[in-house]
């Protein structure tokens, strides 16, 4: 061993020392299951975005000469009851599916989230009066709750995004609410405090910033399950203004017909899965990636 | 807090736009009808006077008559409960016990076969809407296999076998997305207590692997499953409401579900309100047992 | 007379992220009947899992037992699998381990007493009802007020100090032949430090365990141990009856800590005396003496290749290249 082995040998501390960024990305795409969530999710996406161009035909033309055919060579899925291509509006759906995610995720977010900040923050009465009314909302069955705004406020898609941004709100009310309420005995907010920063600027500037990483996994989970309810309500078939294709109503009235075309009602529920799970997969991933200490918690 | 369950059961109705006697009776109604409606319900009385109203009476069991079935709201809903509970329930037990098992597994057996298609499983189970599969369940096994019953109800105290085979595919659709969720919960669980500092003491005094894990590390990871339990309950029972649609099962959820389509509002309202309540119930339980389960919350 | 315990050239690594750790790199030591034994290293050098590894308690997919022997009574207890009847018989019935953390070593949903118990009637095959009066008696000795009404308390109402009286009492119930005692008063606060080793250390005497006790505190070493091996990344770098270390010390690493410790009896206003540097990393050392990077000796060590044990005096060695062992290491750090 002589001192040019020595010199050239690593220094300690240099050994493979990996940055925060580079684990993130390790673990969060070291799953090959993430990384089919992923590229299920940008799959949709692209699909969503660039419906007209895929679908080989119109999902709302009605062609009463081609009604319930099985697969062929002419209409790769089949057609339904009113001789619609399915696969068209399969992909047509998806449209709906996407924007009902992003939609309901952004309400329920951005209401939750405030009510939450401000539960949190300022505690006292106003505090446990938004806890208490949210856990009323949460104890109600999710479908029934839906159901109920929905219906109440009328039919057409608006309303079910609202209904659904509301049974969605609780859980980010109250996530933030204890994200808030753990980082506000931080010493870097009374220091803050300490030093004449407003009630707002600790709140922006301090607060919200160490609170995203748990609702941002909450967020991309919810993407799925508001899929997932949205298809529920359009299922029983609240919100859907016919003849637009979403992938609930569409099992719905594929129900009647799983003798002559089964695939009428399968594949927009296989379509669902996908997508959901994809949500899923990823959310977990960025569970796992963001900081291993959430596991369990969420 | 069921005092803010009732606040909202009730602003369910009233705080939304639009005028509810008119969309009841149609657009043709005449004026004069619409008045007469509207003063049977009592719908021209300020609102807090009709929540009161309406509060007081529900005390006194009158949830008011449906407009449909021209019966009471209670009764039509007494009549339906047993049957929802004796669904739900079997649900609830059956996959809460099985995706114990399955995340239990998963978690002793990490990393290997078992704990890949598990946790497979318990992702892929909760992307499931529980219609679809029950949809999907009707077609193979009911149509194609013709194995079991497609829809229908019959109660266990009539034909117990019929009223079993009829079951199953309900419970199945219902059960499968909860079995998930509470597989996913008990495999994170156990997975965290195995790495407890008390397994590792169990494993000093040379006990063996399975009476470390079965004994020691189980009984705490069950502790945030059983909670679980109580807030997966009301997820468990919006599936299980569809499911009576679908499967034409005389229960609750049919009963709302219509009642909703077709706006008839006291019996959406005082289910709403029910249902909530019971919810509410079922957590405070939940909140005891952990406390039986728990010693160090007991010993508070 | 054959040692109770022979450890011969044990490794154990670590596979992670970053690299794969030598924890534990060639670690041999010896401990008879009735001895008690003392280890001393900082945080990170591999004393722990040296420990845990003579029981096979490691964690194996991280962790792996590369090689070695651990000749207890005789036997290797390394041929033998983890769950192997004979580990889990020596577990516990014939060597006892008291761990760190006494507030999180005892299962929160059994009472103290059912834990106790469990480990009296795997290894003695008591009934329960002798098991519980064995489990009382045990308590009793190490001190804890009311025995007979506390057994059935559960961990939580216990404080830390009488948790780990409890734990100790717990590891000595089956009179095992070899203690392993593994920071047993580190988490604790420094009064009670003081009684619940004064306990333990009575508990060892009376049943003439053998006891290894490891530490970062010189000062029980010093009272009660009769060996002495003082570890530095995953191996031991000097090793001796304890009163001998401690007049003569031979490494530069010994003599760094021995000096670090503050005395009652220095002028008032000297600086404390830290070992400069921080612990090595134990991913891909060099092969070189791991303590050069600190060592207040390095401009007279001529050497570059790594130094093996050399016996300096009776029973007494030492890895280093230096030979400053017996001379007066006093002034060399002043």
């Amino acid at each position: 061993m002589s001192e040019a082995d020595l010199e050239t040998w690593p220094e300690q501390g240099q050994n493979k020392r990996v940055s925060e960024f580079q684990r993130f990305l390790r673990v969060m795409f070291g799953r090959w299951l993430v990384i089919f969530g992923t590229f299920v999710i940008v799959l949709t996406v692209f699909v969503a975005l660039f419906a007209p161009q895929l679908a080989p035909y119109n999902p709302n033309k009605v062609n009463l000469r081609e009604m319930i055919e099985p697969p062929s060579a002419k209409h790769l899925l089949g057609t339904d009851e009113m001789g619609r291509d399915l696969l068209s509006r399969v992909i047509y759906g998806s449209r709906i599916a996407v924007s009902v995610g992003i939609v309901v995720v952004c309400i329920a977010g951005v209401i939750g989230m405030s009510l939450g900040l401000i539960a949190g923050y300022f505690g006292g009465w106003i505090g446990t009066m938004i806890m208490r009314f949210m856990d009323a909302l949460m104890s109600l069955p999710p479908l029934v709750l839906m159901l109920a705004i929905a219906v109440m406020l009328g039919g057409g898609i608006a309303k079910v995004y609202v209904a659904l941004g509301i049974a969605f709100m609780p859980t980010y009310c109250r996530l933030m609410c204890g994200e808030i309420l753990s980082i506000k005995e931080n010493d870097y907010v009374m220091a803050a405090n300490v030093i004449g920063a407003g009630h707002i600027r600790v709140m922006f500037s301090h607060l919200v910033p160490n609170a995203f990483p748990p609702l941002f996994v909450m967020i991309t989970l919810d993407l799925g399950f508001a899929i997932l309810a949205e298809a529920s309500l359009s299922f029983l078939g609240i919100g859907i203004n016919p003849p637009t294709a979403t992938w609930g109503a569409m099992i719905n009235s594929g129900q009647q017909y799983l003798l002559t075309n089964p695939l009428l009602s399968i594949v927009p529920g296989v379509a669902i899965v996908l997508l959901v799970l994809a949500f899923n997969l990823v959310g977990d991933g960025l569970r796992d990636a963001l900081d291993p200490r959430l596991r369990g918690k969420i | 807090m069921v005092f803010i369950v009732t606040i909202i059961s009730f602003l369910l109705l009233h705080i939304i736009p639009g005028d509810p006697v008119v969309r009841i009776l149609g657009a043709h109604a005449t004026a004069a009808q619409i008045e007469q409606l509207r003063h049977e319900l009592g719908l021209d009385q300020p609102i807090l006077w009709q929540y009161i109203h309406w509060i007081w009476n529900v005390f006194h069991g009158d949830f008011g008559k449906s407009f449909i079935y021209h019966e009471d709201v209670g009764s039509l809903m007494l009549e339906r409960f047993p049957v929802t509970l004796y669904l739900v329930s079997i649900s609830l037990i059956l996959s809460t016990i099985i995706g114990i098992i399955g995340g239990v597994i998963s978690a002793v057996k990490r990393g290997g076969v078992a704990d890949s298609l598990i946790s497979l499983f318990a992702n892929t189970g909760i992307a499931i809407p529980s219609f679809w599969l029950g949809i999907v369940g009707i077609y193979i096994f009911g149509l194609k296999l013709g194995w079991l019953p497609v829809q229908g109800y019959t109660s266990p105290f009539g034909d117990l076998w019929m009223s079993l085979k009829q079951l199953i595919m309900p419970v199945f659709a219902t059960s499968v997305p909860n079995v998930a969720i509470v597989a996913r919960q008990t495999r994170s669980s156990m997975l965290e207590t195995i790495q407890q500092d008390y397994v590792r003491t169990a494993k000093s005094k040379g006990l063996k692997q399975r009476v470390v894990l079965y004994k020691h590390a189980l009984r705490n990871a069950l502790i945030p499953v059983v909670t679980l339990v109580g807030l997966t309950l009301a997820f468990l029972i919006g599936g299980e409401f569809i499911i009576e649609t679908i499967c034409n099962i005389p229960g609750v959820g049919r009963l709302l579900v219509r009642a909703a389509m077709n706006k008839d509002y006291l019996i959406v309202q005082g289910g709403v309100l029910i249902l909530g309540t019971a919810i509410c119930i079922i957590n405070l339980v939940v909140d005891v047992t952990y406390g039986l389960i728990d010693p160090r919350i007991r010993y508070k | 007379m054959a040692p109770l315990l022979e450890v011969k050239d044990l490794r154990v690594t670590f596979d992670t992220m970053n690299g794969l750790v030598k924890a534990v790199d060639g670690v041999s030591f010896t401990i008879d009947k009735g001895e008690i034994v003392g280890l001393v290293g900082e945080s990170g050098c591999g004393k722990s899992v040296s420990q845990m590894a003579i029981t096979q308690l490691i964690a194996t997919p991280p962790g792996k037992i590369v090689s070695g022997e651990v000749i207890f009574e005789g036997r290797d207890l390394l041929k033998y699998h983890p769950e192997s009847n004979m580990m889990r018989d020596v577990r516990g019935g014939q060597i006892g381990m008291i761990f760190q953390e006494p507030m999180t070593s005892f299962n929160p949903v059994f009472t103290i007493g059912e834990q106790i118990m469990e480990s009296l009637r795997l290894h003695l095959k008591l009934s329960r009802s002798a098991a519980r009066k064995r489990a009382i008696e045990v308590l009793e000795e190490v001190g804890i007020p009311d025995a007979s009404v506390r057994i059935n308390n559960y961990p939580h109402q216990f404080s830390g100090g009488m948790r780990q009286r409890a734990m100790i009492a717990m590891a000595l119930s089956c009179s095992p032949k070899l203690v392993i005692a593994d920071e047993p008063t580190t988490a604790l606060d420094v009064t009670t430090q003081a009684q619940v080793l004064d306990i333990m250390m009575k508990m060892v005497e009376h049943y003439h365990n053998a006891l290894i006790i490891v530490t970062h505190n010189l000062g029980i070493i010093a009272r009660h141990a009769q060996r002495i091996n003082v570890m530095y990344a995953g191996r031991i770098v000097e090793s001796g009856p304890s009163e001998e270390v401690f007049l003569n010390p031979g490494h530069p690493y010994t003599i760094a800590l021995m000096k670090s410790v503050p005395r009652l009896d220095e002028k008032r206003g000297r600086h404390l005396i830290p070992i400069s540097g921080i612990p090595p990393n134990l991913i891909n050392m060099p092969p070189i003496c791991s303590f050069k990077p600190r060592c207040p000796m390095v401009d007279a060590c001529q050497s570059l290749s790594d130094p093996e044990l050399r016996p300096v005096g009776k029973n007494h060695s030492v890895r280093c290249h230096l030979n400053i062992s017996g001379q007066n290491s006093g002034t060399i750090f002043e």
